[in-house]
């Protein structure tokens, strides 16, 4: 079982402030200014197991069409211990945007299901594939990430499992010594 | 002699046969097979022996799950692949013990002089192995909902478990019977089985990131065990959707269509009284 | 006599190199209640396997009820067999196992029970028909393999052994159901056993194996009458004699003499085939006067009863391994 650590949604973090950073010092333009991504929803509270999707607008504020984009989705833990793996959260994760006329939009739907409780940041990072532009970003990140919190829904104690833990076994174990029994008596 | 050798039926001779069209052979089999197993203690008795073990694997994923050291929906898929692996355990040793057993008890040939035809014989064993698994997974089902309650997966799990374990449970009675119908003794054809099976479950345990990842994947997806365990996981454990990960599935269902369909072709030949691959 | 209902042309099975039965050709029919004899690996039973499809012969015809092999379910549908040493299932009743192979034979649910019912009485079943196979007596497991050889009301019943085991009252009550069987289903009924007075009780005909091949086939009284004129007789005299005994019967003809390892006072007589011929009892007078003639008391003179058993080891005994 692979869990990428926390660090991974901050290095991330760390290499998309990088690239814009990056892609301000750059004079060429790639057809990447005036794209916003905005989730329909702020904050979710949820519980372990809950199945939710979010849908992602992006829009092309600009002048100019833009370019081919992979929209991308990740989960960060915003909590020390908790681990999240994005896999397990999502099956799909990656979906390509066709190039947006000046003031298109398209918008994107993404399923999610919570694995593990905690508190997450669930946002969408758009990377340019064209021609020119794969490989050198600039990237765009959602404005606002979903907040969400994930409650563990404690349904699962030892005590709570002991009248099924011994009662199928005692239920069969019954049935087998009377059929023990019957077998007996009847040679 | 020069008259010919065969001539036809009279109608006289017919006359006794009241035909049940109802039943077909191996219906009939099927249901009396059934009967041994559940009228006499030996389907109870392994029945019983896998609820002890579900109870232990549910006892310790309930105290784990307070620890927090595993999540509720991977406890439930834990259980599951116990209960799919044993229940197909099972599945095979009764199906190995089907003609061999039969050769060594001295009723199979019995069962050759009634005009049930080798492929009905056949059927009707798988059926009756079949039974024990539906038994098992018909058992799991109080574990499941225990372990899965409150994270909706108990019906999505339950379901799973029921449709992997029938696949893998039919492809390898199948393969039981055909180890069974060529082995000399009854000893042989379960030690084969069990080698078998033990061959298939082995690589399952085996850490993957340690080996080659490309050779392990082609060996996970060869094996039919490990590859319906593996996406048994993948749903269960990861949420993945049941199509995002069929491929994993198509070991399982070539090991049915192989393996039962040797079964239909080589069964006229292959059961009979004499065990062995060759001779009369 | 009714049809013939097994019909075997050059029947051929080898196991490997071994000939389990070679070139047998014979008929039997309907009515007619054929002995198989022969000794140990005789080919008796792979005979009986071969007539019920359970193996494929290497070579050779036959048809059992007028059907070939090439229809085996049409052929089981038809035959009733008692296998030899057949196992039963330990944990089903005998009613139980009745009823499975009566639908197994493909009878509806309610006929399997009628028969199953019926077939218990007939072999005096019935008072134990709920208990389990596993607390039946040796004797009861063989009546009630021959009430399942019967479910399918069979028009060729092989019974392979079916007194095997059993004491003589046992014998007397499965011989008994036998004799039934022809006489009142009119079946064909083929038994192969090692007891041959119950051949000659209940037999009307013997085929008579040998290292799978046929010895000798036909009527009860064809076969003793075949071996009838090999007589021998066994002669008691005082044991001083013994010497003096011999060297009077060396002088008849056509006879030969040994003494028995085991009684040195008795002298075992048999004519040698050249004495065969004549059919009667002449040698045997011939050896008695001689011994009288020569002064020596006889202490007893016995001529063996010409019976079937006579035959049988008459024809095998060189063979026997
Ligand atoms: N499955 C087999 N494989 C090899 N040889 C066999 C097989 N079945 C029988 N034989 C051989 O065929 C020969 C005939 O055997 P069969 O059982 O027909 O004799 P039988 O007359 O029934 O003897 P018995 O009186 O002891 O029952 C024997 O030499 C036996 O060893
Ligand atoms: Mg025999």
């Amino acid at each position: 079982m692979t869990r990428l650590p926390l660090l991974t949604g901050l290095i991330l973090g760390f290499a998309v402030s990088a690239a814009l950073s990056a892609s301000a010092a750059v004079a060429a333009p790639p057809l990447s200014d005036g794209i916003d991504i905005v989730l329909d929803q702020k904050r979710l509270d949820i519980v372990v197991g809950d199945k939710f999707g979010v849908r992602s607008e992006i829009t092309n504020r600009g002048t100019v069409p833009s370019d081919r984009f992979v929209a991308h989705l990740n989960i960060a833990s915003l909590e020390r211990d908790v681990y999240v793996d994005p896999e397990d959260w999502s099956t799909s994760r990656s979906a390509v945007v066709a190039p947006l006329n000046a003031g298109g939009s398209t918008s994107l739907t993404w399923d999610l299901q919570s694995v593990n409780a905690g508190s997450f940041d669930v946002y969408v990072v758009l990377l340019p594939v064209g021609p020119s532009s794969a490989g050198s970003g600039p990237v765009v990140v959602s404005s606002t990430p979903l907040h969400v919190t994930v409650a563990g829904r404690r349904t699962l104690t030892a005590g709570g499992s002991l009248p099924v833990v011994l009662a199928v076994p005692a239920v069969l174990g019954f049935g087998l010594a009377a059929t023990r029994w019957r077998i007996r008596r009847a040679a | 002699m020069t008259r010919s050798f065969t001539q036809p039926v009279t109608a006289s001779e017919s006359a006794n046969t009241a035909i049940d069209l109802k039943s077909p052979g191996w219906r009939v089999v099927a249901v009396q097979e059934c009967r041994d197993l559940w009228v006499s203690a030996r389907g109870l008795l392994l029945v019983f022996v896998y609820s002890v073990l579900l109870s232990a694997i549910t006892y310790l994923a309930a105290t784990n799950q307070i620890l927090n050291f595993l999540e509720q929906r991977e406890a439930v898929n834990l259980t599951l692949q116990v209960s799919v692996a044993i229940g197909v355990l099972v599945v095979l040793v009764v199906s190995a013990d089907a003609i061999s057993g039969e050769r060594e008890r001295g009723t199979l040939e019995s069962l050759l002089l009634t005009p049930v035809s080798r492929r009905g014989i056949a059927a009707g064993k798988v059926a009756a192995a079949m039974s024990l698994w539906f038994a098992a997974w018909l058992v799991s089902v109080p574990y499941v909902w225990i372990l899965g309650r409150g994270v909706r997966i108990v019906g999505e799990a339950l379901l799973l478990s029921l449709l992997v374990g029938t696949l893998l449970g039919l492809g390898l009675s199948a393969v039981g019977i055909l180890i069974s119908a060529a082995s000399t003794s009854n000893k042989v054809s379960l030690s084969a089985s069990l080698f078998l099976l033990l061959a298939l479950f082995a690589p399952s345990q085996l850490p993957t990131a340690t080996t080659h990842a490309g050779f392990s994947e082609v060996l996970l997806r060869l094996n039919p065990i490990a590859s319906v365990l593996h996406y048994m996981s993948a749903v269960l454990a990861r949420g993945h959707g049941w199509t995002a990960d069929w491929s994993y599935l198509v070991s399982a269902l070539a090991l049915v269509v192989l393996a039962g369909g040797a079964l239909i072709v080589t069964a006229p030949r292959t059961i009979r009284l004499a065990g062995g691959v060759s001779g009369g | 006599m009714g049809p013939i209902t097994i019909e075997a042309h050059r029947l051929t099975k080898r196991f490997g190199t071994r000939m389990a039965a070679e070139d047998l050709s014979f008929t039997a029919r309907q009515g007619e209640v054929m002995g198989l004899l022969g000794p140990n690996g005789a080919g008796k039973t792979t005979t009986i396997r071969l007539l019920t499809t359970v193996l494929k012969p290497t070579s050779g015809q036959f048809a059992v009820a007028g059907i070939g092999p090439n229809r085996p379910n049409e052929i089981r549908r038809r035959v009733g067999v008692l296998p030899e040493s057949a196992g039963y299932p330990q944990h089903q009743t005998g009613r139980d196992f009745l009823r499975y192979h009566a639908r197994l034979f493909g009878l509806p649910r309610s006929d399997a029970e009628r028969v199953a019912e019926r077939l218990l009485v007939d072999v005096g079943l019935s008072d134990r028909a709920t208990s389990q196979i596993s607390t039946y007596s040796r004797g009861m497991r063989q009546r009630l393999g021959i009430a399942r050889a019967l479910v399918n009301d069979p028009l060729v019943v092989l019974l392979d052994e079916p007194t095997l085991g059993l004491d003589p009252a046992g014998q007397r009550q499965v011989l008994g159901i036998l004799r039934d069987i022809a006489q009142r289903r009119g079946a064909t009924v083929v038994l192969s056993t090692h007891t041959l007075p119950e051949v000659e009780q209940v037999c009307t005909s013997v085929l008579i194996l040998d290292k799978g091949r046929v010895v000798i086939s036909g009527s009860v009284a064809e076969v003793t009458r075949v071996v009838a004129s090999q007589m021998s007789g066994s002669l008691r005299v005082p044991i001083e004699l013994i010497g003096k005994a011999r060297r009077a019967l060396a002088g008849v003809p056509g006879l030969s003499v040994e003494v028995l390892d085991e009684r040195a006072d008795l002298l075992r007589i048999s004519l040698t085939a050249a004495a065969h011929q004549d059919h009667s009892n002449s040698g045997m007078n011939a050896a008695l006067g001689a011994v009288l003639g020569a002064d020596i008391p006889v202490l007893s003179f016995e001529v063996d009863g010409v019976r079937l058993a006579d035959a049988f080891l008459a024809i095998t005994r060189k063979d026997v391994t």
